[in-house]
């Protein structure tokens, strides 16, 4: 008897060291990440505030554009997103077939493609030598180095990013809930705005933040198809590096600014989106 | 709208069947159906699970297509392979309870049973709504989540929410499956009541037999998409004709006797027909009234003499009508007048005991091993 307690209390000692182990390792591990991911960002703060954050330089005609630029295609961008990518996203998560599952492998190509080859290839697509470029040409439409341009490029490179987060917020939506709904006298299409998109709500959000943020730190696809156009197709990030090639306080003036609308978006929607899933359980 | 119904009058204005021709072919399963609802039926699917009732219900829905067929309630066309019609889903007024409930999540319990009421009509309704409220008891749990509420509160929300549509047709899918056994008394009891004060035609799911039985007017046995027996639950399963059937109930011998006796002290019954006299357990019946036992033949012991100081209550003497040789071992088929009792024996108890076909042979059984099946 005595023995088997001894035991006992030797392997629940043993597990409290490897749980202590665990801790440790983990809370190492923890630190160096978020040190390694704190450091900069706070070091660009630091440098902001000592080499005084200038209010000309967020004030300046240049700046104000590429921050008007930037938000403007940017809510665009999400705005399409969301009403061409909410269905496609129900529709690949509700179905089985073959050619949907293809189309859902292809849906999530532009986050593994660099973002300067997704520009490449839509200026072959859109460009005035591309497949459809010539086409939009001689009916007089011209996309590269438009506005339009830099929304296409934003939605290209950011729409998985939604697409994605509904597809599996959509899929994880009872399909009876929808059958049963509808077999209480409420219509498919009604269903969808009484039943599912409730019960997604947050995970909706959660996928528009990080469409959003994807489309404002949009660089690559946008400067390869957009071109640098100040007023016309300079955004934030563009703007960046412009001003860090004559002048590094407005760069870094320009970052912060970035990084504030950034966690403005972040946090002003998990803050909706936890709202939402409250409310849900109500 | 074809009718009305009050709970607080009862008013009915005249319904006609439902009646249900289906045809459905998924893979390698073939679905053929054939079956009529009156106005005041309870109709039991009874069989085992992937014998294709909730499909039947589903098809009934709208949910699936069927491949030919048609449905009809109350004189008006849901679904008519001939026309090609088929009107959707949401058009039936087709109440449904599957299995599991399937209440929103996101909505409190009120909400959750007016869900299929349009909001503009909701107004109109509110006494409707109250009244089915009350009935199933949720008048105190209207503002709290579905998310808190135990298996029976659960399914009462799911029927009055069900209801609240005013349907033509209510369909049930295994009521009994995911509840307590304490609260299939109460359930049964309640179904009962709705049909009979909402004359609303209901189509039951169930593989219990019991509850078959007391809760239908109608049974259709289903077995691989077909309906191998049809007619009073009583008959149907007091005394199955097809081998499907028993082999659903797991009731080798099924016995119809009469209540001769009722020993309250002892608590046993004594039951008999033409052939032999049976000692039972005690159970809800009066004497004269007709009941079905069943006992399985593997506790039916077989002896060659007539066995001494056992306390077995039931000893009848019986000849062998057949021996069967079985998966499971020996099956003998005993014949006591017109009544068959049949018995699982061993390979080695049919070579011990030199059993052979004609002999003279005692069956025995213990009161407790029988039950009834029905009353």
């Amino acid at each position: 008897m005595g023995l088997l307690i001894s035991k006992m209390n030797k392997s629940s000692v043993n597990k409290m060291t490897t749980l202590k182990f665990k801790n440790l390792f983990g809370s190492f591990s923890i630190t160096l990440y978020i040190l390694f991911i704190g450091l900069p960002i706070l070091a660009l703060i630091i440098k902001g505030l000592t080499n005084g954050l200038s209010l000309n330089d967020i004030l300046s005609p240049t700046s104000i554009q590429s921050i008007k630029l930037s938000l403007l295609t940017s809510g665009i961008s999400v705005m399409v997103i969301i009403i061409v990518g909410t269905p496609v996203a129900y529709v690949i998560s509700r179905s089985n077939s073959l050619a949907l599952r293809i189309l859902d492998i292809c849906i999530e190509l532009p986050i593994i493609l660099p973002p300067i080859v997704a520009g490449v290839a839509m200026l072959m697509a859109f460009g005035r030598q591309g497949i459809l470029g010539g086409f939009l040409n001689q009916i007089g439409i011209q996309l590269p180095f438009t506005m339009t341009a830099v929304i296409f490029a934003q939605i290209f490179v950011s729409a998985p990013f939604y697409i994605r987060a509904a597809r599996i917020s959509f899929a994880a939506v009872d399909q009876n809930l929808e059958e049963l709904s509808v077999s209480l006298g409420v219509s498919p299409l009604a269903t969808f705005w009484k039943i599912t998109l409730p019960l997604t709500w947050s995970g909706l959000i959660t996928g528009l933040a990080l469409t959003w943020a994807r489309s404002l730190s949009e660089f690559g696809a946008t400067i390869m198809f957009a071109g640098n156009m100040m007023g016309e197709t300079q955004t934030m990030p563009l703007g960046i590096l412009m001003a860090m090639e004559t002048n590094l306080n407005t760069a870094i003036t320009l970052s912060l600014v970035l990084l504030t609308i950034s966690l403005i978006i972040l946090i002003g929607l998990s803050v909706l989106s936890n709202k939402f899933s409250n409310g849900n359980r109500r | 709208m074809f009718y009305q119904i009050n709970f607080l009058t009862g008013i009915v204005d005249n319904m006609n069947a439902v009646e249900i021709k289906l045809t459905y072919e998924i893979e390698d399963f073939h679905l053929s159906i054939q079956a009529q609802i009156e106005q005041n039926d309870r109709m039991i699917l009874f069989g085992a699970s992937g014998s294709g009732k909730t499909t039947i219900l589903k098809l009934i829905l709208g949910l699936i297509a069927p491949d030919s067929g048609n449905i009809s309630i109350n004189n008006k066309i849901i679904f008519n392979s001939s026309i090609n019609y088929a009107m959707p889903t949401h058009e039936r007024q087709i109440g449904y309870v599957p299995q599991n409930y399937k209440l929103f999540p996101h909505l409190n319990v009120k909400n959750n049973i007016t869900y299929g009421i349009p909001k503009k009509k909701l107004s109109h309704n509110l006494d409707y709504v109250d009244g089915i409220i009350n009935k199933l008891g949720l008048e105190h749990m209207q503002e709290r989540s579905v998310l808190n509420l135990s298996g029976g509160e659960m399914q009462r929300v799911a029927i009055a929410r069900a209801l609240a549509i005013r349907p033509n047709l209510l369909l049930l899918d295994e009521p009994f499956a995911s509840l307590d056994v304490e609260l299939h008394h109460s359930l049964r009891l309640l179904i009962k009541q709705l049909q009979e004060e909402s004359h609303i035609p209901m189509i039951i799911v169930t593989h219990d037999h019991e509850e078959a039985i007391s809760l239908g007017t109608k049974l259709h046995v289903l077995h691989e998409g077909q309906f191998i027996e049809s007619g009073i639950p009583i008959e149907i399963l007091g005394q199955p004709q097809k081998i499907a059937t028993a082999d659903l109930l797991g009731v080798e011998n099924t016995i119809t006797s009469t209540v001769l006796s009722v020993d309250n002290a002892n608590g046993i019954m004594l039951c008999g027909n033409p052939d032999l006299q049976l000692e039972v357990p005690l159970y809800d019946a009066a004497i004269s009234d007709k009941v079905v036992v069943g006992i399985r033949s593997s506790d039916v012991i077989i002896a060659t003499e007539p066995p001494v100081h056992i306390s077995a209550r039931n000893i009848i003497k019986a000849r062998i009508k057949s021996i069967n040789t079985q998966a499971s071992g020996i099956e003998l088929i005993c014949e006591i007048g017109s009544t068959e009792i049949r018995s699982k024996i061993t390979l080695s108890s049919l070579e011990d005991l030199q059993l052979t076909v004609n002999q003279e042979i005692h069956v025995f059984f213990k009161a407790s091993s029988c039950f009834i099946i029905s009353n």
